[in-house]
């Protein structure tokens, strides 16, 4: 009897996985991963994709815990936890996972991490116009990455750390402009464009005092986010964060996001903190928002486009809405930078390498204009 | 201000402070004086979620999600019963199934919100908060806006609730006839404060007619109000 119960629990938990969703998810890991294929495979040292097949799912990889954990946490930490550092592999393999994959990897955490974050911050200002960038917390995080670059460029592995802290700051700054007795979508978007364009204009004086002009390159890298010569040590950066805040926390607040779209009387009536679970959540995206820009910089519309598909597809409801992002949002990136970084290479034969950003702008603003033409009405959730 | 057990209608013309007097009762805004006690105990000082288990507010906002089905709408009004990680319990679906029953709007469990009529859903917003199992619910103008033929179910999906289930009933009404007839009691507000208070055949005068709402008119046996014109 206890056990007829607990199985039925356990089918209720998962209820809400409908085909429709299922579907949506195997598609974009199907596309996720071709990319993936793709960009291993092409480069200076070029392989079939057969080959490439076959090194990414390298056993040698795979089932070595000490290989494992020397990609993930890295030779100094791997080995003062006494795994064995030194290691042969296949060429391709090696190719593969020390210079190739490490960037699908990034690419794959900047897309969970932009798509989450949209989503929450649509649903937590009620306005399917927000995301991490109209907030003013992308600005935020990119000023704070200029600062330490061009006036404490000894700090600088701890961008991430500076990322959230200016991404957070400029998020305050937005919700006190907003504040008044409590906030509305309106207000909070106003005031996320009106910080945002100081903060955008702060970045651009930034430019001026930059020393040289390999950090002004390295800063409009940032601005325009891009994955260029991304390593192990940034999927190490984005990794705890992703796993240890923004995944729990989207778990924990689907159905926190899907009361306050009843609107705030109707949430408040229900019992819940408004004000207090709003904060929470925003924290949450502003953590997924700020760790992105600290490893990949500004990569635009993604935030704000993944969570608009996904819910063209699946629906309202934030548990569904938000594994789609988490699956939508990686292959896009994934197959955005794999653009990125073989267009000119592979069609013209130039070597040189998009920003990604460039890429997801070209992809996301179409894409909006197209929804704006099609729908009656964009705006209130 | 609400006796127990009965339906109380709040009156008055525009701007004169139903709603907010409404809201102040539901503890969502705290009066600059007084108090407002619920079985003796302060609205505000009370936890939300266990003054939510006791007391649904039935708002004014309409703009819910379109794609969202009447089931997953009435589920949330489960909202302040479940804890954090709780799923839906066997509690939780039996007092699901009840709202719908109450409200009669069964046969429409699967479907979206934006497949159906306003009436309709208001009704599947009432179920919500009635799957709140509360003793006390304050329902904000739930007859504005709907067709004479909805009002009045509404209206009987109330006064059943509230029949059947002893559940205390606090409402805002627009239409002043329609109050008269549905009440027990009636609070009449002109500027803010409570001009009179009573069952509906003591309140409802062609004196208050005129001095709350402006109106010539006529009062019959019943209390039934037959409007003439504006007063100047």
């Amino acid at each position: 009897m206890a056990t007829e119960t607990d199985t039925r629990l356990a089918v209720d938990r998962f209820e809400w996985v409908d085909p429709t969703l299922a579907g949506f998810c195997a598609v974009s890991l199907a596309l996720a991963f071709a990319g993936t294929l793709v960009q291993v495979s092409f480069g200076t040292y070029t392989m079939t994709l057969g080959t490439a097949w076959g090194a990414v799912f390298d056993p040698a990889v795979w089932l070595r815990l000490d290989v494992l954990a020397t990609l993930l946490l890295g030779d100094g930490l791997a080995g003062s936890l006494g795994f064995e550092t030194e290691y042969d592999l296949a060429k391709d393999t090696l190719v593969v996972w020390t210079i190739r994959m490490p960037r699908v990897l990034v690419a794959a955490l900047v897309g969970l991490s932009l798509a989450l974050s949209g989503a929450i911050f649509q649903a937590v200002t009620k306005n399917e116009l927000a995301s991490p960038f109209i907030l003013g917390v992308s600005s935020g995080a990119g000023l704070a990455i200029l600062l330490t670059l061009v006036a404490f460029p000894t700090l600088s592995t701890l961008l991430p750390v500076t990322a959230a802290v200016g991404g957070t700051l400029a998020f305050l700054v937005v919700y006190a402009i907003a504040w008044k007795g409590g906030t509305s979508p309106v207000r909070l978007v106003l005031a996320g464009v009106i910080v945002g364009t100081v903060l955008n204009s702060l970045q651009t004086a930034l430019f001026f005092f930059a020393g040289d002009v390999g950090t002004v390159q390295q800063a409009v890298a940032w601005t325009t986010g891009s994955l260029t010569g991304v390593d192990w040590e940034q999927v190490r950066m984005l990794l705890p964060w992703v796993v240890l805040v923004v995944l729990p926390g989207t778990a924990l607040g689907a159905r926190q996001l899907n009361v306050l779209l009843l609107g705030e009387s109707t949430a408040s009536a229900l019992g819940m903190r408004v004000e207090r679970t709003r904060f929470l959540l925003s924290g949450v995206g502003i953590v997924a928002a700020a760790a992105s820009v600290a490893v990949a910089g500004i990569v635009g519309f993604v935030g704000l486009i993944v969570p608009h598909m996904v819910r063209t597809v699946v629906g309202t409801d934030h548990k569904r809405l938000l594994v789609g992002c988490a699956f939508a949002g990686p292959a896009l990136v994934v197959v955005a930078d794999t653009v990125a970084r073989l267009f000119f290479p592979v069609v013209v034969g130039s070597p040189t390498q998009l920003p990604v950003g460039i890429v997801t702008g070209l992809v996301g603003g179409p894409y909006f204009l197209y929804l704006m033409r099609k729908r009656q009405q964009l705006g209130e959730l | 201000m609400l006796p127990a057990g009965e339906v109380t209608a709040l009156v008055g013309p525009n701007g004169s402070g139903k709603s907010t007097l409404l809201k102040a009762l539901a503890g969502q805004l705290e009066p600059l004086t007084g108090s407002v006690r619920f079985d003796g105990d302060d609205v505000y000082g009370m936890d939300k979620k266990s003054l939510a288990r006791s007391l649904a507010l039935l708002t004014q906002e309409g703009d819910t999600p379109d794609t969202l089905t009447v089931e997953e709408l009435v589920r949330h009004g489960r909202y302040p019963h479940r804890g954090f990680l709780e799923t839906l319990s066997e509690a939780d679906r039996a007092a699901v199934d009840r709202a719908l029953a109450v409200t009669g709007i069964e046969h429409l469990r699967e479907t979206e919100l934006g497949n159906i009529s306003g009436g309709q859903q208001q009704l599947a917003r009432i179920a919500m908060t009635l799957a709140q199992e509360p003793e006390v619910l304050l329902l904000d103008e739930p007859t504005t806006f709907l067709d004479l033929r909805h009002q009045l179910g509404v209206l009987d999906a109330v006064r059943e609730l509230n029949r059947d289930h002893e559940v205390t009933v606090g409402v805002v009404l627009h239409d002043i006839a329609q109050a008269a007839r549905y009440a027990d009691n009636l609070v009449a507000l002109r500027d803010g404060t409570p001009y009179d208070w009573g069952p509906p055949e003591d309140v409802v005068t062609e004196e208050l007619l005129a001095e709350v709402f402006g109106v010539d008119a006529t009062v019959r046996e019943g209390p039934e109000i037959v409007p003439h014109r504006p007063l100047e």
